[in-house]
């Protein structure tokens, strides 16, 4: 069972002077089970991409398919995808609505037909999962912080229990702690057997925590692979608003010149490395 | 060269009426003009309110808030301190109000009163120093988030203000498109302009004179950005950080007296030095 894309294409303002192509034949599929990163620069159409895994754009053309079900089939078919692809959007506040933090949180399952006890025992393990104090379950959400909005939308998609979850720019906004705990949310989720999708434009986040990463620039595929296939390629090919971490950066420099044995992501493997180097001059 | 605005905060304190919660208690916080403070701390630790305490977006419960000397709670005195004092927020759509590029970047010389040439001027530059200028006809609703971003800026660019407010602004930027977002913020700070950013990264901290940490309405922390990048990792730990990679690089090879002490926590820096001595 998995999400499969196939040749999709989407262009905005069709036939208008301001016409733009934002998807160009974009295929991949995502397995249940593994962290799937989606990195592109500003603009290169990921948030296109994230609405059509789950029916809420309209396809032009090409495929999308959820455990078999094709998107955009058969219109009864969509509360099933809708159920199994769980979408955070970019801006927690595009999905804010309700007054509480429990009532925006308890939504989804109460849609799917939750209630009693089941239903807030599932709003408090969404809660506990991300890292959501308890206390806030009377708070209003638009009063909350920008980080804090971001929690309450991640929790209101995990209290559905979707199979598939696509997360857009879910760290944009975190605090340090946020981050690690999101980090360990998406590591504890696909070990669950879950399939995240994590759309980012932070490459040294996605090459940290994914298990396979889908690098697009300007609407196309521009390349698909293991994080260490992906920072390969990185170092050899420029991609559009894209630039490797730093110290993978500089390690892949130093390598090339025959300066160090070693490409690493670790500042004090580097060192160390460097240090070595600096000593047999 | 413009001229920078101060912003000066006396035991400014902020309660949300809505919620009756004291989000800031007892402030004091000078800025310079042409300061440019990075202000950190966990989500909901009170920098938005803050922020918005500098362009009397919010007025102190308790306590004052003065720019260029003047007080914020004094009506009379708003006009002129918002053309003093602009801000990036974190969502632009918070502040986005025109449905054309070029329209929305004029919205705020518009209000200025300015002529046509001038606001035409002003456009154009502030389009072509974000790179919104191939864009300028464009729907705002066809831009992604990250050119949505730019375009606030822009807009606030265009109205030249003595302090920038930045809340996250970079938040929703690819690594190149940060790194030029950085760099127009650069120039706006040598030109004379007070920068106040607001982050969660602290590599983009770097080239900030000052930081400053807010934890639940107080200041936990300030000194200069050199020396809190410099501090314990555990320190930074408890007060909810990670040292950036570049910075723990940086402080290794000094160590090894392979870098300068006055070696900054910079990729070009420390490139460029690594390359002249292996």
């Amino acid at each position: 069972m998995s999400l499969s894309v196939a040749d999709l294409s989407y262009t905005y303002n069709m036939g208008l002077p301001t016409e733009a192509a934002a998807l160009k034949n974009i295929s991949f599929e995502a397995e249940k089970g593994e962290i799937f990163s989606i990195v592109g620069h500003t603009g290169s159409g990921k948030s296109t991409l994230a609405m059509h895994l789950n029916g809420l754009m309209v396809l032009q053309s090409g495929e999308v398919i959820v455990d078999g079900i094709r998107v955009g089939g058969n219109p009864s078919d969509l509360r099933r995808i809708r159920q199994a692809v769980g979408l955070v959007f970019q801006y927690p506040e595009q999905q804010i609505f309700a007054e509480t933090v429990r009532e925006e949180i308890s939504f989804g399952p109460s849609n799917w037909g939750l209630s009693g006890d089941a239903l807030e025992e599932r709003v408090c393990a969404a809660m506990d999962l991300i890292g959501l104090d308890r206390s806030f379950a009377q708070a209003n959400p638009f009063m909350l912080s920008g980080g804090e909005k971001r929690r309450v939308a991640i929790a209101s998609v995990l209290a559905s229990d979707p199979d598939y979850l696509v997360l857009d720019e879910p760290s944009a906004g975190l605090d340090y702690n946020g981050l690690c705990e999101l980090t360990s949310l998406l590591r504890k989720m696909s070990e669950k057997g879950k399939c995240v999708i994590h759309i980012t434009h932070d490459l040294e986040l996605a090459l940290e925590i994914s298990d396979r990463i889908m690098i697009i620039s300007d609407g196309a595929v521009a390349a698909i692979g293991s994080p260490s296939e992906i920072s390969g390629i990185l170092s050899d090919i420029d991609i559009k608003g894209l630039i490797l971490p730093d110290i993978l950066s500089l390690s892949y420099e130093l390598k090339k010149r025959g300066r160090i044995d070693k490409i690493t992501s670790d500042p004090s493997e580097l060192a160390e490395e460097i240090r070595t180097a600096s000593s047999c001059r | 060269m413009s001229s920078g605005t101060t912003l000066c905060l006396e035991g400014a304190e902020f309660q949300y009426p809505e919620t009756g919660k004291k989000v800031l208690k007892g402030i004091d916080l000078e800025i310079r003009a042409g300061e440019w403070v990075a202000l950190l701390g966990p989500n909901g630790s009170g920098k938005s309110t803050l922020l918005k305490l500098f362009n009397a977006l919010l007025i102190p419960s308790q306590g004052r808030c003065f720019v260029d000397g003047m007080d914020t709670k004094d009506q009379a005195n708003t006009e002129i301190i918002r053309s003093k004092v602009s801000m990036v927020f974190q969502n632009p759509e918070d502040q986005i109000v025109a449905s054309v590029v070029e329209e929305d970047t004029a919205f705020g010389p518009e209000n200025l009163g300015l002529s046509s040439e001038e606001i035409r001027t002003r456009v154009k530059e502030a389009l072509m120093g974000t790179g919104l200028w191939e864009k300028r006809k464009h729907a705002v609703s066809s831009l992604s988030g990250g050119q949505k971003q730019r375009l606030a800026l822009a807009g606030v660019l265009a109205i030249r203000p003595g302090a920038l407010l930045l809340d996250e602004a970079m938040s929703m930027l690819d690594p190149a498109s940060r790194r030029s977002f950085l760099d127009l913020v650069r120039k706006e700070h040598d030109s004379g302009r007070t920068v106040v950013q607001v982050t969660h990264r602290l590599d983009e901290t770097v080239l900030s004179d000052r930081t400053v940490v807010v934890a639940d309405g107080k200041i936990q922390w300030q000194g200069s950005t050199e020396g809190f990048l410099s501090l314990e990792e555990s320190r930074l730990r408890e007060m909810g950080f990670a040292k950036p990679p570049l910075a723990v690089l940086r402080e290794e090879l000094v160590k090894n007296g392979i870098l300068p002490p006055s070696t900054k926590p910079d990729i070009s820096e420390i490139r460029g030095k690594l390359c002249l001595s292996l």
